[in-house]
């Protein structure tokens, strides 16, 4: 016992390659794996963006079987191989052991395992891509009839098995994340780091993990009963002379999970946020209860709203009204969220690095996505906005902000924690500015198309009358998300570049910040604290308390591993 | 941006798009002003370590929280008075109002399929099922002033029945009959857009709603055998019959 | 490496934030939880269905309430020989340990072997799953559900070989859990398909 005491601190054996880049079970390096493979995704999926973009400008330059499968491919990756992988399984990954001050998640080999899965999952949808009969383009809300007879109707049958094969597959990946970010966080907390000193990037993705189980799981049965129909012929969803199914039955498993799974993304999007806000405006967090609560309620109000997305489809207008009034009550905690989040920068010393740049844009995003959620949400007016462009910038404005801008934030800041290097800074401030210029040339627009009652999911505006005014917008919106992508093809060379010869990073605690991970050395080890185990003395954003010179306290202190008492144990 | 509202009750969802849309800008830009000014003022070159404190007058921000409170509620009543008056009463009732009112109706059947609007008329004696039924496809011809009862059903996928210029919009659902309503007040010839993914020519799936004239209308249902009538387009005032195989 | 993951988890055992719940049996919870309600999900589906087409009750008459009896009595032996195992895993005689779980793993196969008896004199009538709202429900949620009853043998068998490298009585517990949430689903199923 004493000997793995004596190890523990030079820990670092030597492994096999394979060992420890590939099958490796160390929370960092799975973490590392989900952030690069969500970043490659996050490539093809806008490429799929630019293309099918370049089409609304210029009709005919795809097929329009081409453009749908785009459409469709582009939305399910950036929600569920880009947004997810990278805010749960990467930043999650990484983060939650290292801030809680544990040496590793609660289950390192389902942790492994879990990536692999994923791994697969979008191995097969690039296959589903390619396969005869072409990819699935029945939009990512899979609605049926379209998707349960989909050799008919679209003549994609075994695209759309595939498709579900790998969404299935996805959802089990991200869901043993899960269970092991919850019991994680809540079993191997450092001594004195009660549930309230939590850092807020851990109870969002607590909360977010439990949102996703509890959601995910109708879906799962849902796509059972979905792929039956597709491959046995039964008819849960699909309508024929005499035989009784109910499409709008699969729009409800969908939005009960797809409701939840938009704030399951969102949450730690919002961590991120606060905690790269704290660390650049070196003021505490203007409440955190408020936060962490907030969060909770919209998590539990986040199960009643679904039918919100099904207003003028076909559910009991009785009902819709019900939803109405949720789904307006549910933005009363994130405009709390908001408004402490806007509290937090003030009476700060702000120092505007690359991060803080994307965080004040990411914050301003979700101002305007927030609030374009309103005229959606008022079932009177959205009447006329479903399905409409409004819809698309809407969510564009508030998925955006978390899958980009929130999360270069959380890779500007945590980069040197990550990998132990430097990041260019004014590179870094360049890039944020044109993006937030890029981003907003090619999004704003839209929502002028939303009012002007331009259908979503159009292959080409001009075959409309009424519509035909607007192709100029459309030019526009192109122009802005070519220049966009190049901008982030630009960073993600930077990126790369930096991760292999960036300049070293010497100090653990580069930008002063307070909590755990900081007191790791960069990039941590395996087992992440040596010799060493942290112990928790205080909250997480004890800034701007003590004195002008040092103006923040650290969460808690790294002690020296007591010596085993006696071996008594029995195993 | 909104295209012209051409019925008599579309005023009620405009009016919610307008308060919703003005209510968001206002609140949205004194934000972004508190949040810009909030940057300048703490930015670390001016203002080199942080305060203890968020400055009292800032902290009264928070009233912002209480403004959307009553801004959410406002919008609420709005809203959900239009969403009433078009979905949630009964079509029955309405048809009873509007014969009460001694005002005129016309009732259509519209078929979603893909990829056009299958538009089944009740004919002269305006009732379904009798030897005058006519079908027409992607051509809603309705007379001016009149009620207009549509009820949508779906031959195959789903759709989404949406006439821009009258505010309406709902989904055609396989298996299940939706009821709309809406009445045009002015003569013209307006697109019918399907805003539910329904396959790959999904964006080419456009109807046309023809306001008439009564007169022109009834003139327009005489002229039997409706088969051969497959195009009604307007040039100014004037309306134009044309017969067989011009249509798409 | 697992294993000083382990060595430096139990030296940092006071280190850690004092919780109620050791982390295997809450991870297993949790899992537990989302299981739940994936069949909660589609057993809901399927009331909702019940509740508005009248034709479900006639085609009900034609499953057999025989065969589901005696595989309910399997079920539920199982759970009697997983309680027994995990009561001599406390007492730690781990031969009967062995005994017991090996006996409920054979009701999970015996329950699947009668299920493909059944399944297939009901194709053999005719009720294959396409042929109502009855069949597709029957077939998708016994299916899921005689899945599910095949994974629980599964990690029957799997603790059954852990047990021999090592004794842990948690693992039993756990399997034993596992097995009882099977057992329970069951007892939704069977009045929903055969005693209506």
């Amino acid at each position: 016992m004493s000997e793995a005491v004596a190890s523990a601190g030079a820990i670092h054996h030597e492994e096999s390659f394979l060992r420890k880049y590939l099958f490796s079970k160390d929370h960092k390096t799975i973490g590392k794996q989900y952030l690069i493979t969500g970043i490659a995704m996050a490539i093809l999926g806008g490429t799929l963006a630019i293309l099918f973009r370049i089409n609304l400008a210029h009709p005919g330059f795809l097929t329009n079987e081409q453009y749908y499968a785009f459409v469709t491919y582009h939305g399910a990756i950036m929600f569920f191989w880009v947004a997810m992988p990278i805010l749960l399984g990467g930043f999650g990954n990484i983060l939650i052991p290292l801030m809680i001050g544990a040496r590793d998640v609660a289950f390192p080999t389902l942790n492994m395992f879990s990536y692999w899965v994923f791994f697969v999952s979008s191995v097969i949808l690039i296959i589903s891509f390619f396969v005869p009969g072409g990819a699935f383009s029945g939009g990512w809300t899979v609605y049926p009839p379209l998707s349960a007879d989909p050799e008919r109707y679209l003549g994609a049958n075994l695209g759309t098995v595939l498709f579900l094969l790998a969404l299935a597959l996805e959802f089990a990946s991200m869901l043993m994340g899960g269970v092991n970010f919850i019991t994680t966080a809540l079993t191997m907390r450092a001594k004195g780091l009660t549930l309230m000193r939590l850092p807020i990037f851990v109870w969002m993705e607590v909360v977010a993990s439990l949102l996703f189980l509890f959601s995910v799981t109708p879906l799962i049965a849902g796509a059972v009963m979905l792929l039956l129909d597709i491959i046995l012929g039964t008819h849960f969803f699909r309508v024929e002379a005499g035989k009784v199914g109910d499409p709008v039955l699969w729009q409800h498993l969908f939005w009960f999970f797809g409701h939840p799974e938009v704030y399951v993304i969102l949450f730690p999007a919002l961590g991120i946020l606060f905690e790269v806000i704290t660390t650049y405006s070196r003021r505490p967090v203007f409440s955190y209860k408020l936060v962490v609560y907030a969060a909770i309620v919209a998590g539990i109000l986040s199960f009643l709203v679904w039918a919100h997305h099904q207003f003028v489809a076909g559910i009991n207008p009785l009902s819709a009204t019900a939803f109405s009034v949720t789904t307006i009550l549910i933005s009363i905690p994130f405009s709390m969220t908001l408004v402490v989040m806007g509290l937090t920068f003030a009476g700060g010393s702000i120092r505007f690095t690359p991060a803080m740049l994307f965080a004040i844009f990411a914050f301003l995003m979700f101002i305007i996505g927030g609030l374009s959620g309103l005229p959606l949400g008022a079932v009177g007016s959205d009447i006329y906005f479903h399905d409409t462009y409004f819809v698309v910038t809407h969510f564009h404005y508030t998925v955006f902000t978390i899958a980009v801008l929130s999360t270069i934030a959380g890779i500007c800041h945590w980069f040197p924690k990550m990998f132990g290097r430097k990041i260019n800074e004014t590179f870094g401030k360049i890039h944020a500015w044109l993006t937030f210029i890029f981003y907003n040339g090619f999004a704003f627009p839209g929502f002028f198309l939303g009012l002007a009652g331009h259908p979503r999911r159009y292959y080409s505006a001009l075959e409309f009358g009424y519509l035909q005014k607007y192709q100029w917008v459309h030019e526009l919106m192109t122009v802005s998300a070519v220049l966009l992508l190049t901008t982030q093809v630009v960073f993600l060379f930077v990126f790369f570049y930096s991760i292999f010869a960036g300049a070293e990073e010497k100090s653990p605690n580069p930008w002063k910040s307070t909590t755990l991970e900081w007191l790791a050395p960069s990039p941590p080890p395996h087992l992440n604290w040596g010799s060493f185990a942290p112990v928790v003395e205080r909250g997480p954003y004890e800034y701007a308390r003590n004195g002008k010179d040092i103006d923040y306290l650290p969460q808690g202190k790294l002690v020296k591993l007591k010596q085993p008492a006696s071996s008594g144990h029995e195993h | 941006m909104l295209p012209e509202d051409i019925s008599q009750y579309g005023y009620l969802v405009d009016r919610v798009i307008k308060l919703s849309i003005w209510g968001i800008v206002i609140v949205g830009i004194i934000s972004f002003f508190i949040v810009f000014y909030i940057l300048y003022k703490f930015r670390r070159t001016k203002n080199p370590f942080p305060l203890s404190d968020v400055p009292s007058g800032l902290k009264k921000v928070v009233v912002i929280d209480y403004v959307m409170i009553i801004f959410d509620l406002i919008l609420l009543f709005v809203s959900t008075w239009a969403w009433f008056f078009f979905f949630v009463r009964p079509v029955e009732k309405i048809k009873k109002e509007v014969q009460e009112k001694g005002e005129k109706f016309v009732e259509v059947r519209v078929i979603g399929r893909q990829f056009f609007w299958a538009v089944e008329y009740p004919g002269k004696d305006g009732v379904f099922g009798t030897y005058d039924d006519f079908k027409l496809g992607n051509l809603l011809v309705v007379p001016e002033g009149y009620n207009v009862f549509v009820k949508l059903t779906s031959g195959d996928v789903l759709h989404s029945f949406f006439i821009p210029n009258v505010r309406i919009k709902y989904d055609v659902i396989p298996g299940r009959e939706t009821h709309l309503w809406f009445k045009p007040v002015k003569v013209g010839k307006y697109e019918i857009a399907c805003a539910e993914l329904c396959g790959a020519m999904h964006y080419r799936m456009k109807g046309y709603l023809v306001v008439l004239k009564e007169q022109d209308y009834l003139k327009w249902l005489d002229s039997a055998p409706f088969s051969e009538i497959s195009f009604v387009y307007l040039e100014g005032d004037k309306i134009n019959f044309v017969r067989g195989g011009e249509m798409r | 490496m697992d294993e000083q993951v382990r060595v430096l988890d139990e030296l940092e055992k006071e280190e850690y934030e004092s919780v109620p719940v050791p982390f295997q049996k809450l991870g297993f919870w949790v899992f537990l939880g989302g299981e739940i309600i994936i069949l909660g999900g589609i057993v809901a589906s399927a009331i909702l269905f019940r509740l508005s087409y009248p034709g479900w009750f006639k085609s009900s008459e034609h499953t057999n309430v025989v065969i589901a009896s005696i595989n309910t009595m399997v079920l539920l032996t199982g759970s009697l020989t997983a309680v027994l195992a995990h009561k001599f895993a406390t007492i730690r005689e781990w031969g009967k340990v062995q005994l017991f779980l090996g006996l409920t793993a054979l009701c999970g196969f015996t329950f699947i072997g009668i299920k493909f008896i059944e399944y297939s004199r009901e194709i053999h009538h005719g009720f294959v799953p396409s042929a109502g709202i009855f069949w597709m429900f029957y077939y998708g949620i016994t299916g899921l559900h005689g899945l599910h009853v095949l994974a629980g043998s599964l990690i029957i068998l799997g603790v059954m070989l852990f047990l021999r490298k090592k004794k842990l009585v948690e693992a039993v517990e756990n399997a034993g859990l596992y097995w009882h949430f099977v057992d329970i689903v069951w007892l939704y199923i069977f009045p929903l398909f055969y005693l209506t």
